[in-house]
């Protein structure tokens, strides 16, 4: 990449349908091709892929719970502290992440995967709700 | 994303290809409903050209699973991408389904008394 020391910021908004989000993971993908060495490549993306889109679908779902909406997501990625952090915005209900219960995974429950999975894949996750809006930051370091 | 579903003796096979998650798996679950309604429910869902699966698409596997299982059949897996793969051992799903890296291997599987009936 030609800016290897700097952050590089992308912003894009979309409907909070699932019909749109394979564009959120097919940018993500664009972007992440661009990192050089990126280890297991394959599987770094998948992850923070998957970790993304499942925040979508928990803000299409219960977020905006079938109402028109929009979700506006900020990607930054800094090739200098290799990380990649994205925040994503909505103005549904807000969620109270401390409340989730863990998914018993020895039960092979039929829901509960989706944060789990957010939590596991991310290195950091944080939420917040405020009065414009609820705010999801992930973070990945690209090691 | 596209499905295709076979019959190989009392094996249903559904062959998927493309993205398996909130906004493609509608189908996929109204699928199983249809093969569970009747017994044995013996399904295999190759996996092989799918390159993403997300939560929704493992609560609609794992709900056909449980549901096959009830009715004396099972849902097996194969030909599971690595990625795709990996996330089945995060969520020790692996550990739950019976998964092969080959749809003769999986079909076969279900035994004689399944494939001669």
């Amino acid at each position: 990449m030609d800016q290897a020391n700097h952050s590089i910021d992308f912003r894009f908004e979309i409907p909070a349908t699932f019909k749109y989000l394979n564009v959120v993971s097919n940018s993500l993908t664009a972007i992440l091709e661009q990192v050089d060495d990126l280890p297991e490549r394959a599987n770094l993306t998948y992850n923070i892929v998957l970790a993304v889109h499942e925040v979508c679908t928990n803000i299409v779902e219960h977020a905006y719970a079938g109402n028109d909406g929009k979700i506006k997501i900020d990607v930054c990625l800094n090739e200098q502290s290799r990380s990649l952090r994205v925040d994503l915005y909505d103005t549904g209900q807000p969620f109270d992440l401390i409340e989730v219960t863990p998914p018993d995974l020895d039960e092979a429950p039929i829901r509960g995967y989706g944060l789990f999975l957010v939590q596991e894949l991310m290195d950091e996750v944080t939420y917040k709700s405020g009065q414009e809006n609820n705010h999801w930051c992930l973070t990945k370091h690209l090691l | 994303m596209e499905l295709k579903t076979r019959q190989v003796n009392d094996v249903a096979v559904l062959e998927l290809e493309g993205r398996f998650d909130a906004h493609t798996a509608a189908p996929v679950r109204d699928i199983f409903q249809e093969i569970t309604s009747q017994e044995p429910a013996c399904i295999v869902v190759n996996l092989a050209n799918v390159h993403f699966v997300d939560s929704t698409a493992l609560s609609a596997l794992v709900a056909g699973m449980k549901r096959s299982r009830q009715l004396g059949g099972d849902l097996r897996l194969c030909n599971l991408q690595p990625p795709v793969r990996m996330i089945f051992e995060l969520t020790r799903l692996d550990r739950a389904f019976e998964i092969f890296t080959g749809e003769a291997e999986a079909v076969q599987a279900f035994g004689p008394q399944v494939e001669s009936r």
